[in-house]
């Protein structure tokens, strides 16, 4: 893609890719939770008054929030472009038709302009 | 029986592998999120490719959620970490508490042949022996408190890179993981902590079975921690490999390599093979990728380069046997054998011991005793022989891999030549050998190797390649070695200076005018008419580093203003425009380059002391660029920039540009004013069009070229370059010259405080007290001062910039801006206006001809 004053996507593949990081919240949070888990039980473990304490800090200070705000995040992030990308079509199929209805284009080259739309801002 | 001491599960309830076993869970997950991290930064990557134009808020959106993941693995890394910490450290408590408690226990026992050794009940005798370890479970249990403190220390501060690089220096986090931390910079000592700590708790087979599974990327930090008998092991196998030649191989090297600065390997090997079980070695290498003998010209180049590596690390690693001190001192005798070894008539040898020590002194220093007093005697050895030495001993002829590619110019056979050469990195030595017995300059070595003005004088000898020389190549190592200064030491300094000089007196005393090499200052083989007498071109390069190590001296003589005293250069002009006229002649240019870059250099540092001096002169006088160009500074830098010019023309017109025909003179000269100038400012900032990475870093440091370490960098970086009379400094040489003045003398300006604050004591409303040049176009320069930043240097800089990929966007977009802020202001007009006056100087007079 080149540079210049305007702002445009592949909605196909933007809207693949917005899927595929949702989809990467479930995992994330998963991970996340044995981690933190992981933690806590260590804590069981560690014996000692200062380790077992300092490692209840860590979940309390350091991983309680970040973990359980994990997933949504990556899935806000996900859904965001993938909206972005569906926006977008529906911009398009909207400006294919204007297109079509002002200058009598064929239904294929309005079709050809949704797969990639470069609109000037 | 007695209550034995408690063991950490008795103490805290659970078992030191409990903890261990702990930290799997963390670690995995951790490791998880790290890869998931990774996913989503590529999933950026892919947002970005279908998007077009500023939506960045989308296109970046999952990189904050990468960010939180990796952020989260990496705690989870840390967490797993400190677990194995403390687990470890609950281990050695249990070893020390069991060592404790099978004392008390064996206590106890009775021999049943003495019955009467010992009296009272077993449980008195063991609580007695109990009471007397108390204090020393005291300790362990003191320690495993410390132990403990310090990993609760650690996990308070989980997102601190300095806890990383504690773990990581502990063994408890990979040292291939330490790229997932931002901002976290391991230093060399980082790396060898880590390998001691990993290898430091493997037992000696374990540490003998990491080297071999690792031999194909040894990683050279983690030779110091491998015990001395797992070293020993090694040092046996490539001992081995000595005594039978056939078995050298690319493992051999690499064990050589990867142990060479080691003292247990160094000693275990060399105390083991003799000086004449090596010499063989080298031999049978040599005969191996030469079966032809020297004159096969097109030797197999992997095979050529094995055999170098081999010399290089074989002749390392003896470097390292003779500094070793203590229980790794090597034989009281060890000068004795060698000089037994190197003198001797076998065919070969000589050459093949010298060979290895002038390629290990290729790469670092020799114990100063050791070298110099192996040469000195080989010297007197050589010189007490009636007819040619070194040829008759070396009938087979031993080819030197580290020369040129030329059959006439690859002989190894000439041993003394060797052995100078071996003290390349030995300046202590070299000075030593140079030094006669009332602590004076020796004379009769200089007659004998350099040869006198008087050349009826002396016997000298020649380094010629007909009589299977190097062309002065070790001898010019040699002579740089002891005339640069390694010290700040007063005495030596003045030894340096002095030496120096005598060097270049004798050199330009003897120069002749006339064309060809033979027969070369240092022969009287053949007599040829004296203005065909020349330098050899071996030490060429050398006359160049030497006069560039004194180049405040050399700047001082060209200008016809000599420095008197202790350690400064006494030679005339006249003199020494014929040690430039030999500096320059042949092939090789780097002599001549790196003195350019040193001259250029110097006046760099004449320019800066030129506004000091002008500061001083006007006291209290605004630090503006308003008041500067009012000042009449300006005219001041142009007789600075003249000189400097009339300097850096000098040394070419006299050196470099003496052959040159009249249409290539100006493009020749213009581009070694490039290459002096791209040089000089990574040193003192400058252009950097060719000179290319790494430079930047230079500008971050100060260096002294006066002492070896300072001129080693210079010589490195004219290396690096393309040669002066490449394309890329013809196509180049204006441009980079004119932008390379312009920034060094910038850069002084700013040092000097005048494109700080344009209105200082002006408390007005709305008065604008931001400094002249934008911060966010400056970098940390030398000695806390700060530069232009150097990737802003190539006129189209600014626009590159971004590629370089150590700024963010919002910072290149800051830059670019400013850059044209800058660009724009009257301050830069008035800055280009001082610069033109001093380039101009610099202009007319390093253009003027012979």
């Amino acid at each position: 893609m080149g540079k210049g004053a305007v702002t445009g996507m592949n909605v196909t593949g933007l809207h693949g890719t917005g899927k595929t990081v949702a989809g990467r919240s479930g995992d994330a949070g998963s991970h996340a939770n044995t981690m933190r888990s992981g933690v806590e039980s260590a804590a069981g473990v560690a014996g000692h008054p200062e380790v077992t304490a300092a490692l209840n800090a860590l979940v309390n200070d350091h991983l309680l929030d970040p973990v359980a705000k994990l997933p949504g995040l990556i899935a806000f992030a996900g859904d965001g472009i993938a909206n972005l990308a569906a926006t977008g079509r529906d911009e398009d199929n909207s400006g294919g038709q204007t297109v079509h209805g002002h200058a009598a284009q064929t239904d294929a080259a309005a079709l050809g302009l949704s797969a990639r739309i470069n609109r000037a801002v | 029986m007695v209550q034995l001491f408690a063991d950490f599960k008795e103490l805290h309830g659970s078992s030191p592998s409990d903890i261990i076993d702990a930290a799997k869970d963390p670690q995995s997950s951790g490791q998880a999120l790290v890869s998931l991290s990774q996913d989503l930064v590529d999933d950026a990557k892919k947002t970005h490719q279908n998007t077009e134009g500023d939506i960045q808020a989308i296109t970046t959106a999952p990189n904050h959620g990468a960010k939180a993941c990796l952020q989260l693995g990496n705690i989870g890394q840390v967490a797993a970490a400190c677990l194995t910490k403390f687990g470890t450290a609950a281990q050695t408590f249990d070893k020390g508490v069991d060592k404790l408690n099978h004392k008390i226990a064996t206590s106890g026992l009775r021999d049943p042949s003495q019955p009467d050794a010992r009296s009272g009940s077993t449980e008195t005798i063991q609580q007695n022996v109990k009471n007397s370890l108390e204090p020393d479970y005291r300790a362990l249990v003191k320690t495993l408190d410390k132990d403990a403190g310090d990993t609760a220390t650690l996990l308070k501060h989980p997102n601190d890179v300095e806890t990383v690089r504690a773990l990581i220096d502990g063994g408890f986090i990979p040292l291939s993981a330490a790229s997932q931390w931002p901002g976290l910079t391991l230093t060399d000592e980082d790396k060898k902590k880590y390998y001691k700590s990993v290898l430091g708790r493997m037992s000696t087979q374990q540490q003998i079975d990491w080297v071999n599974a690792n031999k194909d990327h040894l990683p050279p930090e983690a030779a110091p921690a491998i015990n001395a008998t797992a070293q020993a092991y090694f040092a046996g196998l490539v001992g081995d490999d000595f005594k039978d030649p056939d078995n050298i191989d690319g493992d051999t090297v690499t064990l050589l390599e990867f142990f060479e600065n080691e003292h247990p390997f160094a000693q275990s090997l060399y105390d083991n093979v003799t000086p004449e079980q090596v010499a063989d070695a080298i031999k049978h290498v040599n005969d191996d990728v030469y079966p032809n003998g020297y004159q096969s010209s097109h030797a197999d180049d992997k095979k050529e380069a094995f055999y170098r590596d081999f010399l290089t690390a074989a002749g390392a690693t003896f470097a390292t046997y003779t500094k070793g001190t203590g229980k790794y001192a090597p034989p009281s005798d060890l000068t004795d054998r060698w000089y037994d070894a190197v003198t001797s008539d076998k065919d070969g040898q000589g050459a093949a011991l010298t060979l290895l020590l002038r390629a290990g002194g290729q790469k670092t220093s020799y114990d100063t005793h050791f070298i110099s007093d192996l040469t000195d005697r080989v010297y007197d050895w050589e010189k007490k022989q009636d007819g040619p030495v070194w040829g008759p001993r070396d009938d087979d002829i031993t080819v030197n891999p580290f020369l040129t590619n030329d059959d006439h110019y690859r002989f190894a056979t000439d041993g003394l030549a060797n052995l100078l050469g071996s003290m390349e990195h030995s300046p202590d030595a070299a000075r030593t050998f140079f030094t006669d017995g009332s602590g004076q300059i020796d004379e009769h070595k200089l007659d004998y190797l350099i040869g006198d003005t008087d050349v009826e004088k002396g016997d000298l000898r020649t380094f010629s390649s007909d009589a299977h020389s190097d062309e002065g190549e070790g001898l010019g190592a040699a002579l740089e070695a002891a005339a640069v200064s390694n010290s700040d030491d007063p005495a030596t300094r003045t030894w340096c200076a002095d030496f120096a000089s005598d060097v270049f007196n004798r050199v330009g005393g003897q120069s002749g005018t006339g064309d060809g090499y033979n027969p070369g200052i240092g022969s009287v083989h053949v007599n040829l008419p004296d203005d065909t007498r020349h330098a050899w071109p071996g030490i060429a390069d050398n006359l160049g580093n030497i006069a560039a190590s004194y180049s405040s001296d050399v700047y001082d003589i060209i200008d016809g203003n000599p420095q008197d005293g202790d350690g400064h250069l006494h030679v005339s002009s006249a003199i020494f425009d014929k040690v430039l006229g030999e500096i320059g002649r042949g092939d090789d240019k780097s002599g001549i380059e790196t003195l350019s870059a040193a001259e250029m250099i110097e006046g760099n540092h004449r320019l800066n002391q030129a506004i000091s001096d002008w500061q001083e002169d006007h006291p209290g006088q605004p630090l503006t660029m308003d008041t500067l160009a009012k000042s009449g500074l300006g005219l001041a830098l142009q007789g600075r920039g003249s000189t400097n010019g009339e300097v850096l023309g000098h040394i070419l017109n006299k050196s470099v540009l003496v052959d040159i025909d009249d249409d290539k003179l100006a493009s020749t000269r213009a581009a070694y004013v490039s290459k002096a100038v791209d040089i000089a400012g990574g040193f003192i900032p400058g252009a950097d069009t060719v000179l290319g990475e790494g430079k930047s870093e230079l500008v971050k440091s100060a260096f002294d070229i006066s002492k070896d370490q300072g001129l080693d960098l210079l010589k490195d970086k004219v290396a690096e370059a393309p040669d002066a009379t490449s394309d890329e400094y013809r196509n180049e040489s204006r441009a980079t010259t004119e932008r390379g003045l312009e920034y060094n003398t910038l850069n002084q300006l700013i040092d000097h405080g005048y494109l700080g604050d344009q209105h200082p004591g002006d408390h007005r409303a709305g008065v604008d007290h931001s400094p002249a040049i934008p911060s966010s176009l400056l970098v940390d320069g030398p000695n806390g001062t700060k530069v232009v930043n150097p990737d802003l240097y190539d006129a189209d800089g600014v626009d590159k910039i971004g590629k370089t990929g150590q700024y963010s966007d919002a910072q290149i977009r800051q830059m670019r801006h400013d850059w044209n802020t800058w660009m724009n202001s009257e301050e830069r007009n008035i800055a280009e206006g001082v610069t033109s006056q001093a380039q101009d100087g610099f202009d007319r007079e390093v253009n003027k001809g012979p």
